[in-house]
């Protein structure tokens, strides 16, 4: 290490850093270093001062080697995604971790051995591939043995299973490469729904600083069309990369390849998402709009709720799918199927990762599936083409629940539709593994001619109640979202009554205290026929209000009683005039579960590592659970947030840098603030509906107590609703100071924040009566 | 008058509250979100703070942030400048402390920066009781200084001299840690324990590279050093005079490794000792206040005691970084009241979140596990642990509010007997999965102490080694050299604690425990119940205490290890290990 002239450079350090304090710019910098003599040019490397363009991040990089071996292995084998080599009496065997009785997100085999005669076909892909909720029991890769082994005969064809939930781009091309040590005589690749914003390298919400700036500079220089066009591009071209990858590992060793363009659950599916600051006040115009729309869809004004969708797409541009999705109802209701699939396509194509608050599902957009079909044109892939296949199967061009359980998870005949081309392409011998030449059956063949796999039917209730899990948790609705998780449950008990205690077990899983999974509910359930794994939902810490309402409608409906046996367990476990609840300062209360759950998929730190609860649309819910016996207390602290830019130019009113050799210098901000005008409006709160109370509201915590009469309460589950103004009408602005900030590396919202919720207490009302028969 | 304390951003980010000058609340941000030394603004450690005041954001009257970004900046670029590399602004943003502070706090009012060394000097000068001391800080890096001698007098405290990066005794300590195979900024200590095992020959060499020099001044050889841009802390110059390669993570532990360790915890010692007499000559106290992240060096921290000039030594028991939020608040109390904020000396360090007995029962009715609740029935409770104890079984304990800091002290502890003659293996293989060459520590009652242990003051925060002079024989707690590093148990701190160790000196005639921290390796100590019953399962403990119910691991289902274990992996597969800081090299930002 060199021993720098400590004492010049510290001067000049000392004064540099006073100064970016004040005006924390990389040009400053830069000018000072250079003026000091203490930084010579460098061309165009970059990173380099002047390259204007960040040093390369490591995160988004495809391997350059190998990944090397550890010592302990033995010479000549690497490992397989999860699965170790082993040699035992000269033979190598790869092997998995223990498997655990939950399931985790990798195919259950536990050893795949070395191959021996029969046909060796490894499928590689995501949860899709996977068969996710129906896994271990019938999975894509067990069907396509079936297929396969029912028309060339049994033991013929072995499909090895390296799928794994969550795969991403160069993951899968470690995975095809390491698989050639199996010496598979075709691969089959089942990805492109896991192709989000994350692959982009340019999005917000990644918390890489290099990545936030690309996206600022898109901005900047084009606007919102820009930044998007440079996320999709940016994708394709790592996708391409990657299946570039893919065919190299294969054409080494001659090895077909049948790439499966993934399709999505058109009809079923609903995204919503906080629409972009707008120009003015066009963000509060436009939800506005989305209101109305949506009010008309329920009372079936579906023309008029086409005028107001025209109109939310002209305001953002097409830049949220929201305005799609009331397309696609309206569309649908009008019985004008391709109209409705062209807008059900569109919202799915409004993913622009970049532009996403919340992870948006499903992702397979068109750019995707038209980079695999790219892909089997360049490498000579034999592509199956899903979006093809389903609608010829079914006549429909809306593929929905038939083939899906949320929103690209594969049904048991989704799977069976999804892989009999698969089988059919391998047989004719350009998946190379069939008898080249031989004219091979078609795929409506094989559907004919193969029976259905065996499925118990306590293994298909136990998937579609999580299918109603699961949508509960990832469904962001702007209609649907009881309907379909009703159905789902509703499913679950016709494929096998014995259910309705799981769901029960359920509801005691979500009232434990605990860890769930040590509950007396979940030894239950484990040691049950319809035992619950991790993918099921068995672990969430929610209330899951939605879900609760659906398993109490679906067993009702069959003659089970519900509502009263759980009001009652949810009234033991939380009742809030029996014991105090503060409602908003985790996600466990909240009624909107994807506010809690897609955090974990984007910049964690932006939107949860936060003290105070953010509301990103202009209502925000929470399960309120009483006895309705007591007059309750509600204690609300809350503001209304100001655009985050102040904070970015201290210059103006730090005097942390201006007083840099005194200790205890003092930033008080809440003085002189040089802001735009400050925010202010009146949050409203209802319980049930019921108004229960107003609060002037500002940028700084304003705190309210409300009394809400017990005849408003219903015992067990209220809805709690805080209602937030309209946002700021200085959308430029906003939009402006959120492109600043990235630039800068800093996390920004691109999206209004209605609000913020420091505490939301509910307790019982002083002096009010303990409910009968409690203790006070 | 309400003062929230902040360290953050670098790691161990911790939060603490002082309400009309009582230090009501103080914990660290990986309790919360679980994440070992969770570096991030401490959300959840500061809602917890304000829930404990019964406060409000509306209700802090000042934010008092233990470091200055100004001059950490300066330092930061300092050490950045190159001939053809800009310094990367985005990731050194010193504007983040404030800006995270409204953000992510969502406070508005006015904030008071104070540096990171008068920090640590006011997280022990103010919180000593002493009316007067020296004071000594020692740590890596915060802004500009890595040592600095200060004057406490009163309600003033003053700072003296200091030293300045890039020389630094502790970065002279990670780095021969990094070398020695170990994490840096977390597995100081277990250098600490390996120390005994060798024999300081190599303490010649080791000069070279911390060169002590008049008044409170040193150096570092700055030739074996690499810790300003490379990839490790070390240079190829330091493997040359030293004569080895660095040391692999996870390889043999030779007699080298063990002999360095040893040399290098003796030339600490001796320049501390030497600068600490030097304080004392320039301040003219016999009373010495330690704070920053040497000052965790309870060996050192020993020598200094006993040999050093000083009639009276305090420690801040979260004297790294995690305690820098008590400084500031207290220097933010001094600086708006005009005086200290307590002449009392801080005595326990209770002060993190509690789960109530009837939290407990409620917990313990739903997993159904056969818990016997021995409320009102305390006699009972401890019997039935001290006897468990006596058998050699090893015990969860988890009491009260927990502890703030990185000891566990009665509140978080696993606890087992030290006369049992395997207990030290079992403890380190099986339940804490951890290095065998390190010891544990005992909880003494205070009033036995010195029948067991070279020690004539009390030492409640375990902060400090003495020699064991017992005639018990005690191998669980005693480490190579005869030394042991004891916690004093008096009534006023720990009453159930204290019961429960009397209850097992009446039943052994050994009036001390072993007290270990609540936690298995890699973890954060645990903060719920919740998390105490998952970290029995992991840990494999025989018993568990929650506050007054006594759970026995043979009556647990068979089936909870396999469930925790999955837990821990989740579903996307095996856990990935988390932690928050960078292991090979001090990150400077």
């Amino acid at each position: 290490m060199d021993d720098r002239d400590p004492d010049s450079l510290k001067t000049l350090c000392d004064e540099l850093a006073r100064k970016l304090m004040r005006n924390p710019s990389r040009q400053l910098l830069e000018m000072t270093l250079r003026h000091s003599g203490r930084l010579r040019p460098a061309a165009g490397a970059p990173g380099s001062p002047g390259s204007g363009e960040p040093s390369p991040q490591p995160s988004s990089q495809p391997p350059s080697q190998p990944s090397s071996q550890p010592p302990s292995q033995p010479p000549g084998r690497r490992p397989i995604s999860i699965w170790q080599p082993r040699e035992v009496n000269g033979e190598w065997t790869f092997v998995r971790p223990a498997v655990s009785q939950l399931g985790d997100g990798y195919c259950q085999r536990r050893e795949i051995a070395e191959r021996k005669t029969a046909r060796r076909i490894c499928l590689v892909g995501e949860s899709v591939a996977l068969g996710f909720l129906y896994a271990p029991h019938l999975t894509p890769a067990l069907v396509l043995e079936q297929q396969l082994n029912a028309l060339a005969g049994a033991g013929s064809h072995e499909v090895v299973d390296l799928s794994k939930s969550s795969e991403s781009l160069f993951p899968l091309t470690e995975t095809v490469e390491s698989a050639l040590q199996l010496e598979p005589d075709a691969f089959v690749i089942f990805v492109g729904n896991n192709w989000n914003f994350q692959e982009s390298d340019t999005s917000p919400y990644i918390p890489v600083p290099a990545f936030r700036a690309r996206f600022a500079r898109a901005l900047r220089q084009g606007g919102v069309a820009a930044a998007r066009a440079l996320g999709r591009r940016l994708l394709q071209d790592k996708a391409a990369h990657a299946m570039q990858l893919v065919a190299k590992a294969a054409a080494a060793r001659s090895i077909p390849v049948v790439v499966m363009v993934p399709e999505v659950n058109l009809a079923d599916w609903e995204t919503r998402q906080p629409v972009l600051w707008r120009s003015g006040d066009g963000a509060a115009r436009w939800h506005a709009l989305y209101e109305r729309a949506v009010s008309c869809l329920a009372r079936a004004e579906y023309e008029a709720a086409l005028e107001l969708a025209s109109q939310m797409l002209a305001l953002d541009e097409g830049t949220g799918p929201s305005g799609f999705r009331i397309q696609a109802t309206a569309y649908r209701a009008l019985g004008r199927a391709e109209d409705a699939a062209r807008a059900a396509r569109a919202e799915v194509d409004s993913d622009v990762m970049a532009t996403m608050c919340y992870l948006h599902c499903p992702q397979a957009t068109t750019a995707v599936q038209e980079s695999l079909r790219q892909a089997g044109r360049e490498h000579g892939f034999t592509v199956v083409d899903l979006p093809s296949v389903f609608a010829a199967h079914s006549g429909d061009s809306l593929p929905g629940r038939r083939y899906f359980v949320d929103y690209c998870h594969l049904t048991t005949e989704g799977m069976t539709v999804a892989m009999a081309p698969v089988a059919a392409a391998l047989l004719r011998g350009d998946g190379g593994a069939g008898v080249a030449g031989v004219a091979g059956p078609t795929w409506e063949t094989i559907l004919a001619s193969t029976p259905p796999p065996p499925l118990a039917p306590e293994v298909d209730a136990v998937a579609k109640l999580g299918a109603a899990i699961h949508s509960a948790h990832r469904l962001q609705a702007l209609t649907i979202k009881g309907e379909l998780l009703e159905h789902w449950c509703a499913q679950a008990l016709a494929a096998s009554p014995g259910i309705a205690e799981a769901m029960f077990e359920l509801v005691e899983l979500r009232c434990s205290p605990g860890p769930a999974l040590l509950s007396r509910a979940a030894q239950r359930n484990l040691a049950s026929r319809y035992p619950l794994m991790l993918q099921h939902g068995l672990q969430w810490q929610n209330l899951d209000a939605e879900l609760l309402e659906a398993l109490c409608r679906a067993l009702e409906q069959r003659g089970i009683p519900a509502r009263a046996r759980i009001s009652r367990r949810l009234i033991e476990s939380f009742a809030v005039d029996l014991v105090p609840s503060e409602l908003a300062a985790s996600g466990f209360f909240r009624w909107e579960l994807y506010e809690a759950l897609f955090a974990d998929a984007l910049n964690i730190d932006q939107s949860r590592h936060r003290a105070a609860y953010r509301a990103v649309q202009p209502a925000s819910s929470f399960c309120l659970v009483a006895t309705g016996e007591s007059d309750l207390e509600l204690t609300l602290c809350a503001r209304l947030p100001q655009i985050d830019r102040a904070i970015d130019h201290p210059n103006e009113h730090s005097n942390e840098h201006s007083n840099d050799h005194s200790n205890g210098h003092s930033n008080d901000h809440s003085n002189d603030q040089a802001a735009p005008a400050a925010p202010a409006g009146v949050v409203k709160l209802e319980v049930g509906g019921v108004p229960i109370g107003e609060l002037s509201c500002g940028a700084s915590w304003g705190t309210a107590r409300w009394r809400v009469p017990a005849t408003a309460l219903r015992p067990g589950l209220n809805k709690l609703t805080v209602r937030w103004p309209p946002p700021t009408a200085a959308g430029e602005q906003a939009l402006v100071a959120a492109a600043e900030r990235l630039e800068r590396g800093l996390a920004a919202d691109l999206h209004p924040v209605f609000g913020e919720i420091f505490s939301l207490v509910a307790g019982r009302w002083p002096g009010a009566a303990a409910p009968v028969g409690r203790p006070p | 008058m309400n003062i929230i304390g902040l360290s953050a951003l670098y790691h161990d980010a911790s939060c603490c509250l002082l309400k009309d000058g009582e230090l009501v609340a103080a914990a660290s941000e990986e309790r919360f979100s679980r994440l070992k030394f969770d570096p991030r603004m401490p959300v959840q450690a500061f809602r917890y703070c304000l829930e404990a005041g019964g406060l409000l954001p509306t209700d802090i009257d000042v934010v008092a942030y233990y470091e200055s970004p100004s001059k950490k900046l300066s330092r930061q670029l300092w050490a950045q400048v190159s001939d053809h590399k800009l310094p990367d602004l985005a990731r050194l943003d010193p504007l983040r402390p404030e800006r995270e502070i409204r953000e992510r706090l969502g406070y508005l009012g006015p904030i008071d920066f104070f540096d990171h060394h008068l920090s640590h000097a006011a997280s022990a000068y103010y919180f000593s009781g002493f009316p007067e001391a020296a004071v000594l800080t020692v740590d890596g890096v915060g802004e500009w200084a890595t040592t600095s001698y200060g004057r406490g007098s009163g309600d003033d405290l003053e700072q003296l001299e200091e030293v300045e990066f890039p020389h630094s005794i502790g970065l002279f300590y990670s780095t021969i840690t990094s070398y020695l195979g170990f994490r840096v900024n977390s597995d100081e200590y277990k250098v600490m324990g390996l120390a005994p095992y060798g024999k300081p020959t190599l303490v010649e060499p080791l000069r070279q590279l911390l060169i002590s020099q008049p008044q409170g001044q040193f150096r570092l050889g700055l030739e074996f050093f690499d810790f300003l841009g490379g990839p490790r802390m070390y240079s190829q110059r330091l493997c040359e005079l030293l004569g080895q390669p660095a040391r692999a993570r996870g390889a043999e532990l030779t007699t080298f490794h063990k002999d360095l360790a040893r040399s290098l915890q003796t030339v600490l010692e001796d320049v501390l000792l030497e600068k600490a007499r030097y304080l004392a000559d320039r301040v003219g106290s016999r009373s010495l206040c330690m704070g920053g992240g040497v000052a965790l060096n309870c060996v050192a921290n020993g020598r200094i005691a006993r040999e050093g000039p000083f009639a009276r030594v305090f420690v801040q028991p979260a004297a790294g970084d995690t305690g820098g939020c008590l400084g500031a608040a207290a220097l933010a109390h001094r600086k708006h009241r005009g005086v200290r904020h307590t002449q009392k000396r801080l005595t326990h360090v209770c002060l993190g979140p509690e789960t109530s007995t009837e939290q407990v029962a409620r917990l313990l009715a739903d997993t159904g596990a056969p818990a016997r609740d021995l409320r009102g029935r305390d006699e009972e409770l401890f019997d039935e642990v001290a006897g468990r104890l006596e058998r050699g079984q090893v015990i969860g304990w988890f009491q009260g509010r927990m502890e703030f800091g990185p000891r566990a002290l009665g509140c978080r502890s696993i606890l087992a007997s030290p006369l049992v003659p395997d207990i030290r293996e079992r403890l380190n293989l099986l339940i804490k999965k951890r290095e065998d060459f390190r010891p544990f520590a005992p909880s003494v009652l205070a009033e036995h102490a010195a029948e067991h242990f070279a020690l004539d003051h009390a030492s409640p925060f375990m902060l400090e080694t003495c020699q064991v002079i017992s005639k018990l024989a005690l191998p669980g707690i005693t480490h190579v050299d005869g030394s042991a590093r004891p916690q004093t148990v008096d009534e006023h701190a720990h009453p159930r604690y204290r019961a429960l160790i009397r209850r097992f000196h009446q039943r052994t005639g050994c009036p001390l425990i072993i007290n270990t921290s609540f936690n298995v390796a890699d973890e954060p100590i645990v903060c719920t119940a919740e998390e105490a019953l998952l970290c029995m399962v992991k840990a494999s403990l025989d018993a568990l205490v929650l506050d007054s119910f006594l759970l026995v691991r043979e009556d647990l289902p068979e089936s909870w290890p396999h469930l925790v274990a999955t837990l821990q992996g989740g579903y996307h597969g095996p856990a990935s290990k988390k932690s928050a800081i960078e292991e090979n090299l001090y990150t400077f930002v």
